[in-house]
């Protein structure tokens, strides 16, 4: 029992030394090895991703599976069809970009296209088409080009199992409303 | 184009109370019911875009172009030119080109709103012909003017509330405005095949033209 109660206390004695004599020692966890969590936070993005650089230049096809971040200048179409580009404040897209999910601050001359949702935020120039399920424009941004949203059919929901159709509206309540201003436009449904 | 009774996305009944301040704008009624009629258009928004107007156009099914007008004549021309207010016509064109650049009677209405004021005459009558040639017939065009056109004023952001109303504020510097008194405004339409008006209770002249 003592013999391994000493044994134990061996054990644990030379590590804490060991912590204590070499104070100097930078721990590993606090260095940071990249500066994109900072950026990337500052566009909003949850997750990694690449980072193309402020002075960084591509001339060509991106093409990948991550979330990218564009702060340099890409000269090519981009194309992250299940991912995220953010193109930041100092970045430059001369080109296409297909994603799922676009995000602008800077510069981009080329179509967007995305399965979801492009956002282009206050200060952005857009020059290009786009076409997204959610289109999203701050005001101060500049965009020249054609929107259109994808409609996704979704299939609609039966109706709730409610007394026969809502009686229409009386004279009387379409009067008050008339008089209110308020008047319906007689394009309701019609009744089966 | 198909017709349908019934526009998807469209605010169906009692519409939701127009934000505090919204104009009434029976132009803009106008412009709705004919997005309502028709299906898959392509529309002109040259007020530069915002997602008021955005979803509006797009909620009822049809595409948007969007130029910011006025923001892309403060670059394209000199300030000497601007200030002047003297362009010849080859510059003129050259604008058109790259701004309205859309194949004969291929967009099927466009919202100006009071862009064509702060234009030189030359160029809002350059840009109105324009128009002519690239909307198809019975297209509408939106655009309403400040009646009191003595002092500059500011340009307007036009955002859609609604299907009958306009928030409209101010954006950018003042800018000197063309006097477009009725008349004036019934030649510079001239080619269309009716124009409307209505004035507001601001006190501005709202105009539906159709090509």
């Amino acid at each position: 029992m003592s013999m391994w109660n000493r044994s134990k206390k061996e054990e644990d004695q030379p590590q804490r030394p060991s912590i204590a004599s070499t104070p100097a020692e930078p721990v590993r966890e606090a260095i940071p090895m990249t500066t994109y969590p900072t950026r990337a936070a500052e566009y909003g993005s949850t997750r990694g991703g690449a980072v193309l650089g402020r002075s960084i230049l591509i001339n060509g096809r991106v093409t990948g599976k991550e979330d990218l971040l564009v702060d340099g200048r890409v000269e090519g179409d981009i194309d992250l069809p299940e991912n995220r580009l953010t193109v930041g404040a100092s970045g430059h897209v001369q080109g296409g970009i297909r994603a799922r999910e676009i995000v602008v601050h800077g510069t981009v001359h080329g179509n967007l296209e995305a399965s979801e949702r492009v956002e282009i935020k206050k200060n952005a120039r857009v020059m290009g088409d786009l076409k997204a399920q959610r289109p999203v424009i701050e005001d101060e941004a500049y965009f020249k080009g054609n929107v259109e949203t994808i409609r996704v059919d979704k299939p609609k929901p039966a109706p709730p199992p409610t007394p026969e159709n809502a009686p229409a509206a009386s004279p009387a309540a379409r009067q008050a409303a008339a008089a209110a201003g308020a008047q319906t436009e007689s394009r309701q449904e019609p009744r089966s | 184009m198909a017709s349908s009774p019934l526009a998807r996305g469209a605010p169906q009944g009692r519409e939701a109370e127009p934000p505090p301040g919204a104009w009434r704008s029976y132009a803009l009624e106008g412009v709705t019911q004919h997005l309502r009629e028709c299906e898959g258009l392509q529309i002109l928004d040259f007020g530069g875009l915002n997602q008021a107007n955005l979803d509006y156009v797009t909620g009822l099914g049809h595409r948007l172009y969007a130029e910011d007008l006025l923001r892309t004549y403060d670059t394209f021309f000199s300030p000497q030119e601007i200030s002047s207010r003297q362009l010849t016509a080859e510059r003129i064109e050259s604008f058109l080109d790259q701004t309205m650049a859309f194949p004969d009677q291929g967009c099927d209405g466009a919202m100006v709103w009071d862009t064509l004021q702060f234009l030189p005459l030359k160029m809002a009558e350059a840009l109105v012909e324009r128009l002519h040639r690239i909307l198809s017939p019975n297209a509408p065009v939106l655009a309403f003017f400040h009646r009191d056109a003595t002092a500059p004023v500011c340009a307007s952001i036009c955002r859609v509330a609604g299907s009958r109303h306009l928030t409209v504020e101010p954006r950018g510097g003042k800018r000197p405005l063309e006097s477009f008194p009725p008349r004036a405004i019934e030649r510079l339409f001239g080619r269309f095949r009716a124009v409307k008006f209505y004035l507001t209770r601001e006190n501005h002249q709202e105009v539906i033209a159709r090509r």
